[in-house]
């Protein structure tokens, strides 16, 4: 009987494991500003498993007091990656609003909405704060691509004008004159 | 040169002139939604203020870059001389509109 809880706790040891790794992995990526201090937690992490650092354990090595402070300590590593974790505003919303803007207002408006972003994952965790971005984001599409449309209309007519004036210039360069010695005029004949 | 100004160019306008000298997007878009009642999107602002340049109501300075802006500058705004000219003639333009059509009491 206590063989099989025993077994059964390796199980959940190794899904611990599992999950340790994971956890790893991921703050490994999201621990970014904080390496140190995150190197100090794996250290401790592998003392407390009696083991040297990023080396398989087997199930059989840990008791169930270590597994429990270890629980624990795989607690702290994720509730602090989580914490080091900013969450990054959706890259493909970003990029949607670029394409209407140019220079300093283009980096003034994706700002704007990172700052929004930033205060709305405070407010509302980093889930809904994405889906509001989202929201502000289709929100500002149809009055930049009208401003878009309006200037590309704007340098169009502009365009369109300065191509019809060197056209008729061209014209009448190519036109001969009256005044030319070559051209008879009904006086003169 | 082109005085009519929309509705949200006016409350741009008025919103940067409360706010100066620290009016940028999203200040401008709270201010409005504070005092205004609606909350206009951060991109018809930034179109508005784009219009309002090209008119020459309004004058842009690129300020400090922060954390939380991914570190992208701001672009703080201030209204021009001409631009609180057009403010002006279009308020009292609203205003007397709004005295023809017997809302005195209304308005105030």
């Amino acid at each position: 009987m206590s063989d099989k809880k025993g077994s059964q706790q390796d199980k959940k040891i190794v899904r611990r494991y599992t999950t340790k790794e994971k956890a790893i992995a991921a703050a490994k990526i999201l621990h970014r500003e904080s390496i140190v201090e995150f190197q100090r937690r794996v250290t401790m992490l592998d003392e407390n498993l009696d083991r040297a650092p990023e080396t398989s354990v087997k199930c059989s090595d840990v008791t169930s007091d270590v597994v429990e402070r270890t629980h624990i300590i795989w607690s702290g590593i994720c509730i602090s990656a989580e914490e080091a974790k900013s969450p990054e505003p959706p890259q493909f919303a970003e990029f949607c609003l670029s394409l209407f803007l140019s220079g300093a207002k283009r980096e003034a408006l994706i700002g704007c909405l990172s700052e929004r972003f930033e205060r709305d994952c405070e407010r509302y965790g980093a889930e809904r704060a994405r889906n509001m971005y989202w929201g502000a984001a289709i929100r500002s599409f149809w009055p930049l691509l009208r401003r878009g449309a309006a200037r590309a209309f704007k340098w169009g007519v502009v365009v369109e004008s300065v191509r019809r004036f060197s056209d008729r210039t061209r014209e009448q360069a190519k036109q001969p004159r009256l005044s030319d010695p070559g051209i008879a005029t009904a006086d003169t004949c | 040169m082109i005085m009519e100004l929309t509705t949200l160019e006016q409350h741009a306008l008025l919103a940067i002139v409360a706010l100066q000298p620290s009016a940028y997007g999203i200040s401008i878009q709270d201010h409005i939604a504070r005092n205004a009642g609606y909350e206009p999107s951060v991109g018809s602002i930034y179109a508005s203020l784009d219009r309002l340049e090209d008119k020459g109501f309004v004058r842009s300075k690129q300020g400090e870059a922060t954390r939380e802006r991914g570190g992208r500058r701001k672009l703080y705004f201030s209204v021009t001389a001409p631009g609180q000219r057009a403010l002006r003639e279009s308020l009292k333009a609203m205003h007397s509109l709004s005295l023809a059509a017997g809302w005195k009491e209304a308005v105030a």
